[in-house]
């Protein structure tokens, strides 16, 4: 037996090591691969977050491109988490930065400000990269333009259509114009809410406490509930010019504290806090469990739809406080100049950033386009829309061919967002807890953050 | 005879609790099992579902094909393997110079490094960083896939392993000294004297470290996430942090995970229980 | 004579130190230094690009008191957990091993059955009973119970206050090493003296107090600091229950802190030093009023070390 264990141990120590003897002869090789020709190939280092479906789609395109042009795409997916950003950081400090990468919205103008992003303005002005959306172009304030959006994510409202049935209530528009009034929609969150003896939260007896199914969920990334709250009562963060500061507004306020009310005051939601973590999940957990009727998310959730069985699942535009507006995002990719490939590196972002090259994703709906041809053309529409439910396709076009209905992630043009957005962080959950108003969290902190703001820097 | 009756009464109580709660603590281990077997649907179902209508295994080898499984794996056992032995050769060693060696400043070097077990990690976590940074030894490409960080500490007693180090050296005294006078004579040394006197006597002792030494490495998971970065050099912690963090919720398949992550440390303890009470009742472990 | 005993001795100093040298080494290189060096970096604010620049006592005084720091905060949180965790752990542990130690069938299994979790990664704990303790809506069980017994579900994961419930909940599940080894000393407890108290008609407290207590006091404290240690350094379960210390920053702890300030943020690790150092510093001070309270572990430890010496000069 002992014996048995020792060879065992010495086994897998063998195995370990020369696995790792063959790991570093594969990396040098790869890091200047010769050909028969003699030519070196390129490799390209290509950093991006994924997971589920999108991974395997993100790994498709790079596999896509090898075949077409022989540059060897090294690709590493990482997490979709903070973690993405220290891995960017520690690659930095040992002087190993990625040719090409994607980067956190709010991350771009700090690596801007440190000098290693490259301008791509070339790309866009010699039309390798035809226009994009301008809600994804990110130019610094000196005019460089740093990168596109791959996606422009929107946030969007799920429902559950089975409990609107039962309850005999109408489905949500799927029209920007026809948007809920917000009393519509509060009345409509409290019909759906039921408590563990059946009662809606409208009916004599409903036992807030006791809640069996909550009419409407927020998923807890901050842009995507605090700040569309914000946009929707007229208020918001930052003027879309980068110029005037909203944040402490009293739409900004009012907003909010609608949001707030949801929980406390008609008991309809279920707490939402600031963090990522203890977000309530993606449609499948949510709507597909039978614990909420509405939900909002991002849009790429509805690559997740195909993953729900037993209920059906509509998607609609979100009510409207003062504005019919939703939130966008999506990830922009950036090139390092430190690349010793910087023409390639360009080259393989116009193909990243293109969304035909994209349309798996496009037609999951994990991803929407980020080409403002393909929301007006009929024929590019039809390329990717045909897999997408009909309210959810009818949806998305509302939003990104109405004028002003997309408001944008301050993290795209303000310099400070960052650090801004950290001192948000220490206080906006007693807000978002209940144990005091809005107002009052916000008079902790906005000082700070305005003087933030004002400071125009990242650092 | 009446303090006879009370007493049994006391007894019979006191076990009846302490089973009882005993149920209890298993519960959350149960429902992980039962967590991992569900479908997607049940999980959710109220009221709960307590055992699965059907088991699902497929659970676990969906969960696998979220990460990087074999590569996982992999990348733990090569962590771990060397962390051990490591643990084992150099506690013993070092245990051994200060039980049963005269050499200067001994008590001086032996508080300093028991002291060590009581320093929060973050004091020395930025300096570590950055020298194991500057010999090349962080990141995916650099010598042994970044993975030296995390093992090295076993080679030089530190990370927490200055505990054995206690632990071996309290054994090594317990033994008798004409044992190695005896040995001396005979014209042994210290190394023989070591390896074919001392060690064999201390076996549970050993077993016990290479135990726990097992468990702590495996179950690391600050420092990996620190010093693995890609996910080419993630251990199975990490994988398992990783799909945790996922938007997707498979909760079931999370579950999963979670099991197969812990399944080695549950089987060792299993394996080795016998020599782990063994070698806490005898040891200066107390004290 | 003297001359070969001399070489002796000198031959037996070198076996030592070629012995101990891992473990010196360790030391030298992987604390000592590394202590020294973070205390320099702590006067220093060091950019994202790596350069130094000494700023004196700066990095302290914001720590202290600026308003924007989060390190009182931070170490608030993380004392108010560790000094409640430790109280309970201990309690907990002593209480289930005092019951535990008598003779009946099935007391291997029970000791098994209380150990097991502790082998768990905490990282598996966490998740298990963050997926227990979450909201009824997303199949959280507890909350799922309480609704089915008509009872109010609780917010635990998102209430700034249950929060630690849950946190307890899980240290206290995991602490099945400090159960087995309260076991092991409880073999120690002279049942002679027990048996002569009991003769004598001292009651159960009188003879805990007064025999078994005495006798286990030592490994109590040292279980105490170890379990304080580690609940100072609190970590995973804080980063896989939520990111960003929520709910309110009430399980931003310590190394939560200063691992964001290393690893997230840029061109904080001076700022991180001085905080990993002040931690160090209050670590100090508690693990001294441990000692302190616990009175006799001084005395022991000396004893303890005159003993060593005693042995080696024999």
């Amino acid at each position: 037996m002992k014996k048995v264990l020792a060879i065992v141990m010495i086994l897998t120590m063998l195995v370990s090591l020369t696995g790792c003897g063959k790991d570093k002869s594969v990396e040098t090789n790869s890091n200047s691969k010769n050909t028969e020709s003699g030519k070196k190939t390129v490799e390209l280092n290509f950093l991006y977050w994924a997971d589920g479906v999108q991974k395997t789609l993100v790994e498709n395109a790079c596999k896509e491109y090898e075949k077409q042009t022989g540059v060897h795409i090294k690709a590493e997916a990482l997490p979709a988490d903070e973690t993405f950003d220290s891995y960017i950081q520690t690659r930095m400090a040992s002087n190993n930065l990625p040719d090409v990468s994607y980067m956190g919205e709010g991350d771009m103008m700090k690596y801007n400000e440190m000098g290693i992003l490259a301008d791509i303005d070339d790309l866009l002005s010699s039309g390798k990269i035809p226009k994009k959306l301008d809600a994804v172009t990110i130019k610094s304030p000196e005019g460089k333009t740093l990168g596109v959006g791959l996606s422009n994510q929107l946030v969007l409202l799920y429902y559950n259509k089975d409990m609107f049935d039962a309850a005999g209530i109408e489905y949500p528009p799927t029209k920007v114009e026809d948007a809920w009034t917000w009393d519509q929609f509060v009345e409509v969150a409290k019909k759906l809410t039921v408590d563990v003896n059946g009662k809606n939260a409208t009916e004599d007896g409903f036992a807030p406490d006791k809640i069996q199914t909550y009419g409407i969920g927020f998923n807890c990334l901050c842009a995507f509930h605090q700040f569309w709250a914000m946009n929707a009562n007229g208020g918001g963060v930052v003027s879309p010019d980068g110029k005037n500061f909203l944040w402490d507004t009293n739409e900004s306020i009012e907003g909010l504290q609608n949001m707030v009310d949801l929980v406390y005051k008609y008991h309809v939601a279920s707490p939402s806090l600031y963090t990522f973590n203890s977000a309530i999940g993606s449609v499948d957990a949510t709507i597909g469990s039978g614990g909420y009727a509405m939900y909002t998310n991002g849009s790429w959730d509805l690559a997740n739809l195909s993953a729900i069985d037993g209920v059906n699942v509509g998607v609609g535009v979100l009510p409207k406080m003062k504005n019919a507006v939703t939130m966008n995002c999506g990830a922009p990719m950036a090139i390092y100049n430190t690349s010793k490939h910087l023409k390639e590196a360009k080259d393989f972002y116009a193909y990243m950033v293109d969304p035909a090259k994209n349309l798996d994703l496009l037609k999951t709906g994990a991803w929407l386009p980020n080409e403002a041809g393909y929301y007006t053309d009929q024929a590019l529409i039809d390329s990717w829309t045909t897999n997408l439910p009909k309210d959810a396709k009818e949806t998305i076009i509302s939003y990104s061919t109405t004028d002003g209905a997309i408001a944008q992630w301050p993290a795209y043009f303000v310099p400070a967002y960052n650090k801004m957005n950290t001192e948000y962080t220490k206080f906006i959950d007693k807000a978002l807890s209940g144990e005091m108003s809005v107002k009052e969290a916000f008079d902790l902190c906005m000082p700070t953050i305005k003087t933030l703001f004002e400071s125009g820097t990242v650092e | 005879m009446k303090p006879t009756t009370k007493k049994k009464v006391v007894n019979i109580l006191a076990i009846l609790f302490v089973a009882l709660l005993a149920i209890i603590v298993a519960f959350p281990i149960f429902w992980m099992i039962r967590s991992s077997l569900v479908s997607k649907m049940e999980f959710f179902r109220r009221p709960p579902v307590i055992w699965p209508s059907k088991m699902l295994f497929s659970n676990f080898t969906k969960a696998m094909e979220r990460i990087d499984f074999s590569r996982q794996l992999f990348n733990s056992i090569s962590i771990v393997v060397p962390y051990v032995l490591g643990s084992v050769i150099t506690c013993s060693l070092s245990a051994y110079a200060f039980a049963r060696l005269k050499f200067p400043f001994k008590n001086v070097w032996f508080i300093c490094i028991i002291s060590t077990m009581m320093l929060p990690s973050a004091v020395t976590l930025i300096p570590q960083y950055l020298m194991y940074t500057s010999f090349g030894m962080v990141g995916v490409d650099s010598m042994f896939g970044g993975k030296l960080p995390l093992i090295l500490p076993a080679f030089l007693c530190a990370g927490g392993n200055a505990y054995f180090l206690f632990l071996l050296r309290q054994f090594f005294i317990s033994i008798p000294k004409d044992l190695d006078e005896a040995a001396k004579i005979d014209g042994a040394g210290h190394f023989r004297i070591y390896s074919q006197i001392m060690l064999p006597l201390i076996k549970p002792a050993v077993i016990v470290v290479a135990l726990f030494s097992f468990i702590n490495c495996w179950n690391e998971f600050f420092n990996t996430l620190i010093y693995l970065q890609g996910e080419k050099s993630y251990t199975l912690t990490l994988g398992l942090y990783i799909v945790n963090g996922m938007r997707i919720s498979n909760y079931e398949q999370v579950m999963a995970l979670a099991i197969i992550v812990s399944a080695p440390c549950l089987v060792f303890f299993l394996i080795g229980n016998k020599y782990f009470v063994e070698g806490i009742t005898f040891s200066g472990l107390k004290g | 004579m003297i001359m070969r005993r001399r070489i002796r001795k000198y031959r037996e100093a070198l076996t030592g130190y070629l012995f101990a040298l891992p473990a010196i080494l360790g030391f030298l290189v992987l604390t000592l230094y590394p202590m020294l060096a973070s205390l320099k970096y702590s006067f220093q604010k060091i950019d994202a690009m790596g350069t130094k620049k000494f700023i004196g006592f700066d990095n302290y005084r914001y720590i202290l008191f600026d308003k924007s720091s989060e390190f009182i905060k931070s170490l608030q949180v993380t004392l108010f957990y560790t000094i409640i965790n430790v109280i309970l752990v201990v309690l907990y542990c002593l209480i289930i091993a005092l019951l535990l130690n008598r003779n009946f069938r099935g007391r291997n299994l029970l000791r098994a059955i209380y150990y097991l979790p502790c082998v768990i990664p905490m990282l598996s704990t966490t998740i298990l009973w963050k997926l227990m303790m979450q909201n009824q809506a997303q199949g959280g069980l507890i909350n799922q119970l309480l609704l089915y017994m008509n009872k109010t579900p609780k917010e635990w994961l998102t209430d700034k206050y249950l929060i630690f419930v849950v946190l307890f909940a899980m240290s206290i599940w995991t602490c099945g090493g400090t159960i087995v080894v309260f076991l092991a000393t409880l073999q120690d407890v002279p049942r002679e003296l027990l048996e002569a108290a009991r003769v004598d008609g001292a009651n159960a407290w009188y003879q805990f107090k007064e025999i078994t207590y005495q006798t286990i006091k030592p490994v109590l404290y040292f279980q105490g600091i170890m379990c304080m240690v580690t609940s100072i350094q609190i970590f995973t379960q804080s980063v896989a229950l939520s990111a960003n210390g929520a709910p309110d920053r009430m399980t931003y702890f310590i190394n939560v802190m200063i691992y964001q300030h290393s690893f997230k943020d840029v061109g904080l690790r001076g700022l991180a030093s001085a905080e990993a150092w002040a931690v160090f510093l209050v670590t100090l001070i508690l693990t001294f009023i441990v000692f302190r309270m616990s009175g006799m572990f001084r005395k022991e430890e000396i004893k303890k070390s005159r003993r060593g010496r005693h042995e080696a000069n024999n």
